[in-house]
């Protein structure tokens, strides 16, 4: 019944695409009827029908060529990452039932404590252990906080151990790294132009899907990458010495699972491991990337 | 006489319906009041909603709204009163290429149930 309905949806769109005027005109043969419309005196008022009904027409073909562009930058992105959340549903598992963790508010409260504000992002929990955590860019400002149900779960981790994990992540997205490397792919290159070919050629979008794809289970972030978001981390929890000890609580906890668990083995191939990261944070070593 | 009066606006009132418009891409119009349960029908962006006057204000945050056949629930903030700028209506031949299939829409509108989203207000 669903699908019946949302087909009714799309026929909305085809059924706006007429006004009351033409529909009635439509399958009309004037011509044969000329003489009695000359008779009734009525043809003066046919024609003012069809020239209203033309100037419609032109009006809609303008309309529409007019909206023969690619989506904007501003508003391609945001749904190029929600379309590859929707491809990859099946992959990332965070379509399933699960309770109010409490996170949002939690986080919330460490953005504020560490001055990130005017911000909205979109937390999912995906319940496999391909991916810890990550962040994917949508609007300045927001985005979607991919977070796994087994990586809590395995580490153990507190709201604020979680909550630090995600800002990690949120620094990644301010980095614009995933963006950055998807623009490089030159497959953005359509994106705010109009349309020169009368078909759409949209085979770009699937490359940038797969390249979406590479990024996020493949590439990750390099070091030079994870060494500034470490030193912005080292920068945001100065003056907060309780979410410092629970963000050095969780890289230890990640770097004990790196050596005594097969889980997330695809950490250390996604980012550059923990126990670096503890050493980075070391007084001494804080001055520049080694 | 005047309690016919009353009669009569409080009828009037408890049957007028306004219509509202769905403003995200995608959609579910739920069956009970919060995000897990079940969807009744699939909706996308600019799918105008009848709402009755007297549902308004019964579930927090849920509205219970008409959509063709079905009645059923809706979070607040996925409607609006003025017609959405949607991005399948600006982009029409763009978004028409893509071909999405059925299954697309429906985990489309399932990722607006599973998001939490997080507001950091100054």
């Amino acid at each position: 019944m669903k699908y019946v309905f949302l087909l009714f949806c799309f026929f909305t769109f085809a059924d706006e695409s007429q006004t009351q005027v033409e529909s009635e005109l439509e399958g009309v043969n004037f011509g044969a009827l000329e003489e009695i419309l000359e008779k009734d005196k009525l043809s003066t008022h046919v024609k003012k029908k069809l020239k209203a009904v033309k100037k419609v027409q032109e009006l809609r073909e303008k309309e529409m060529e007019e909206k023969k562009y690619y989506p904007s930058s501003q508003d391609f992105l945001p749904f190029l990452t929600q379309m590859w959340l929707v491809k990859n549903a099946a992959i990332l598992k965070w379509d399933f039932e699960k309770p109010e963790y409490g996170i949002a508010q939690h986080l919330s409260e460490v953005l504020r404590k560490v001055g990130l504000i005017k911000r909205q992002y979109k937390i999912l929990i995906i319940n496999t252990d391909l991916l810890p955590s990550f962040a994917l860019p949508t609007e300045k400002g927001s985005g979607y906080l991919l977070l796994s149900l087994p990586f809590m779960k395995t580490l153990d981790l507190s709201k604020n151990e979680i909550s630090l994990l995600l800002l990690q992540d949120i620094l990644r997205m301010d980095g614009a790294y995933l963006e950055k490397t998807l623009k490089e792919t030159g497959l953005f290159e359509k994106v705010g132009k109009k349309m020169t070919e009368d078909e759409p050629n949209v085979s770009f979008v699937s490359d940038l899907l797969a390249h979406y794809s590479k990024n996020v289970f493949e590439v990750g972030v390099n070091f030079q990458q994870q060494f500034e978001v470490t030193k912005q981390m080292d920068n945001l929890l100065k003056g907060h010495e309780n979410l410092r000890k629970s963000y050095l609580s969780l890289l230890n906890k990640i770097s004990e699972m790196d050596t005594q668990s097969d889980l997330f083995k695809n950490y250390n191939k996604l980012f550059p491991t923990a126990k670096m990261q503890l050493e980075w944070l070391q007084p001494s070593r804080s001055k520049s990337f080694p | 006489m005047m309690k016919f009066i009353i009669l009569f606006f409080f009828l009037l009132s408890a049957t007028a319906e306004e219509v509202r418009y769905f403003n995200r891409i995608f959609g579910h119009v739920h069956l009970s009041p919060h995000a897990t349960s079940s969807s009744l029908t699939t909706i996308s962006c600019g799918f105008p909603l009848r709402i009755k006057q007297e549902q308004k204000t019964k579930h927090k945050n849920w509205i219970r709204v008409i959509a063709g056949d079905e009645s059923g629930y809706i979070f607040h903030e996925y409607l609006s009163d003025q017609k959405p700028d949607c991005f399948q209506a600006k982009y029409p031949h763009f978004y028409n290429a893509l071909n999405l299939d059925l299954s697309d829409l429906y985990y489309w509108g399932r990722l607006l149930d599973q998001v939490i989203t997080v507001e950091v207000q100054p």
